[in-house]
């Protein structure tokens, strides 16, 4: 068996798209793909904050301390245009698609009398919201804060009321919110759905194609028939190919997580990035080996899942259209657990799949019940012996093997 | 000496196939078919002494491949028995395939591994190791001039040097009994003379080849003995010139075509049984 497992693995080693899947897509590309997104969403967001806004103000004479504040503001364009005052929404939305002026301010033509009464002054803010960079709304709000602030504290002063006053006229109750969660909760909760979803899906597309290749793809290259002739039994050959998909899936989700790693301390100590200090300081190299423990019987249901379906299929084109449906009911448990109050419990703890992404969530969580555990890595392990054992019988019958 | 007594093999129909049949009308159906089997193989005996070279023949459809499967342990029969030096392949297949090679025109080399790491992979499977597999490796690779390729990978090969390979393949754990499936089918004239010089080669030696061709004149060149099934049960058993001497013209030819019912070699190709079957 161990002589097969060697072949196999030697051949994975030297198949280009077992490498691209395997190892090159987990360490290099994938982080290359985050790292580019975050870059350009990086570059995009100071871009729309350092862009030139040019706008235009309807009745600017109704409040030109508004006016003033704008044009203050660094890389803000007061423009004009023809009948300014006269300009509809239509107009408006219209001169913005057409690009003559980024934002439109209407100011209420009883602005500045409605402020001195102490009242509220409206002003509308026409802009296109759909670019997911908008800093517009951003950028005119902060300008007119100060605005703001100085007229809240001349009404204060007008009325001989102090802030805590003030407090007490606009919210005359609050709720204050004490998280009795710690901070390593806190962070688990929030990246906890995440983890389980992107690991088990790593195991099931790193251990598909070498599965295919070992399965379906020695039928049609005519090399099953001639390892089914040698004095080795069925049931070694069946465990020898499933113990290389087991180990191609763990170590794809092994290299994503290395390189995860390693990706995350260089933009720690490099880029100091906040929030994956944050992760660092409340996930221990204990929980990860925990993750990989949890993880074991899932690339073994993977694997032996997909070695059946590759070794039943006739040929390349039929073992591919079963990997979408076994793609399908393999994601369908694990976005149970995402559901909004699926927890842990001894219900949810034999669902497979679902039980181990939930039980990978508590891990992060560091919210661990070491016996439910226990029972999920139990269950998870006898689920994938059934699943090899038929893996087995199916590879022990001719009309399998052999059907064309 | 390898020795197939009554053998037979028989297929259930999968749900396409039994639809398919539905559909036929009961004419066509051939009389190897019942309602819910096909019956590849019903009567197959011949022996192979030790040195002789077996050319097993037969229309297409005849069961010659599914009766090479049950020689080479690929498949199990359904009934009767096959001997390897007296002892029953059926009873204990793991341990008689040391004794048996198969080679045939679809069987084919793991392309990303040379060679030699090719022909060492089977050597160990067969329980060679070490220093016994090496020299095993380097004779047959003197024997069959492999040596200047053997550290090529099996998907840079022609398809002359992969036959040579295949060979070496074959023959790396020393059988007693070549089962060879066709194996010039396909092939150049240069390839299918390499595998004919292999198994001349084999004339005379202590072991048994059964070679399935339909190359007539590939068996008049190597064979000692032939053996000529038609819908699964022998219609001849016996030395090459005795074949010979059935036909009206003299030659192996004539001699087939006396042997063979034409009007199942005409239908015995149809779609059903090619789609629905297992190795028919």
């Amino acid at each position: 068996m161990w002589e097969i497992y060697k072949k196999e693995f030697l051949e994975l080693v030297r198949d280009k798209r077992t490498l691209i899947f395997t190892v090159l897509l987990p360490t290099l590309i994938m982080p290359a793909i985050f790292g580019g997104v975050a870059f350009v969403m990086d570059k995009m967001n100071k871009k729309a904050q350092q862009e030139e806004l040019t706008f235009i103000v309807q009745n600017q004479e109704a409040m030109p301390a508004v006016v003033e504040a704008l044009k203050k503001q660094e890389n803000f364009k007061l423009v004009s245009v023809d009948n300014i005052n006269e300009l509809s929404s239509e107009e408006i939305k219209q001169n913005i698609k057409d690009k003559a002026f980024k934002f439109a301010l209407v100011l209420p033509v009883e602005g500045q009398a409605l402020l001195k009464q102490g009242q509220q002054a409206e002003i509308e803010l026409h802009f296109n919201n759909a670019s997911l960079t908008n800093k517009i709304y951003q950028r005119v709000k902060s300008a007119i804060d100060d605005l703001n602030e100085t007229q809240q504290k001349s009404l204060l002063a007008k009325f001989n009321l102090d802030e805590e006053t003030l407090k007490g006229l606009t919210r005359p109750i609050s709720i204050k919110r004490v998280n009795t969660a710690d901070k390593r909760e806190d962070t688990g909760e929030k990246i906890g759905w995440l983890l389980p979803y992107a690991l088990m899906i790593l195991i099931l597309t790193g251990a598909m194609y070498p599965a295919l290749d070992m399965g379906v793809g020695e039928k049609e290259r005519g090399t099953l028939e001639t390892l089914l002739l040698t004095p080795v039994s069925r049931t070694k050959i069946v465990f020898a190919k499933f113990f290389v998909i087991f180990t191609t899936g763990f170590l794809t989700v092994f290299l994503t997580l290395a390189s995860l790693v390693i990706w995350s301390l260089v933009a720690l100590n490099v880029f100091a990035v906040e929030a994956i200090k944050k992760l660092t300081e409340v996930i221990a190299f204990t929980d990860v080996l925990l993750v990989f423990t949890m993880l074991a019987p899932v690339a073994a249901i993977f694997a032996s899942l997909l070695l059946c379906a590759s070794i039943y299929a006739k040929n390349f084109k039929e073992a591919q259209n079963y990997m979408s449906p076994i793609m399908m009911f393999s994601i369908i448990p694990i976005v149970f657990s995402i559901l909004p109050g699926v927890q842990l419990n001894s219900t949810w703890a034999w669902v497979p799949l679902t039980n181990v992404s939930l039980a990978i969530k508590e891990i992060v969580k560091g919210t661990v019940d070491y016996g439910m555990m226990g029972i999920i890595f139990l269950s998870t392990t006898i689920l994938a012996g059934v699943l090899l054992y038929f893996c087995n019988l199916w590879f022990n019958r001719e009309a399998v093997l052999f059907r064309s | 000496m390898i020795e197939v007594q009554n053998l037979a093999k028989s297929f259930r129909y999968d749900k396409v196939a039994l639809k398919e049949r539905k559909k036929k009308s009961r004419q066509n159906i051939d009389p190897r078919e019942d309602n819910r089997h096909f019956h590849a193989v019903r009567d197959v005996t011949f022996k192979c002494e030790p040195g002789k070279v077996l050319g097993l023949l037969g229309p297409n459809g005849a069961g010659k491949t599914t009766t090479l499967r049950m020689l080479s342990t690929a498949l199990s029969p359904t009934k009767g028995s096959i001997f390897i030096d007296g002892t029953n392949v059926i009873d204990s297949p793991l341990t008689m395939r040391k004794q048996i090679g198969f080679l045939s025109g679809k069987t084919s080399l793991y392309r990303r591994l040379t060679v030699k790491e090719n022909v060492a992979y089977f050597g160990k499977l067969h329980g060679l190791s070490g220093k016994a597999l090496e020299q095993k490796i380097d004779k047959v690779f003197d024997l069959l001039d492999i040596h200047s390729f053997a550290n090529k990978k099996a998907e840079d090969l022609s398809t002359g040097m992969q036959q040579r390979a295949n060979i070496a393949r074959t023959v790396i754990h020393d059988p007693k009994v070549l089962v060879l499936d066709e194996p010039t089918t396909g092939l150049d004239v240069i390839s299918a003379k390499t595998i004919v010089d292999f198994i001349e080669s084999y004339r005379g030696s202590n072991v048994s080849v059964i070679f399935s061709t339909h190359h007539l004149h590939e068996v008049e060149s190597v064979c000692d003995q032939v053996t000529l099934i038609d819908k699964g049960v022998t219609q001849f058993n016996g030395d090459v010139a005795d074949f010979r001497a059935i036909g009206n013209g003299n030659d192996l030819y004539s001699s087939f075509l006396a042997l063979v019912d034409e009007s199942s070699s005409q239908s015995e190709q149809s779609d059903i049984k090619q789609q629905a079957f297992v190795g028919a």
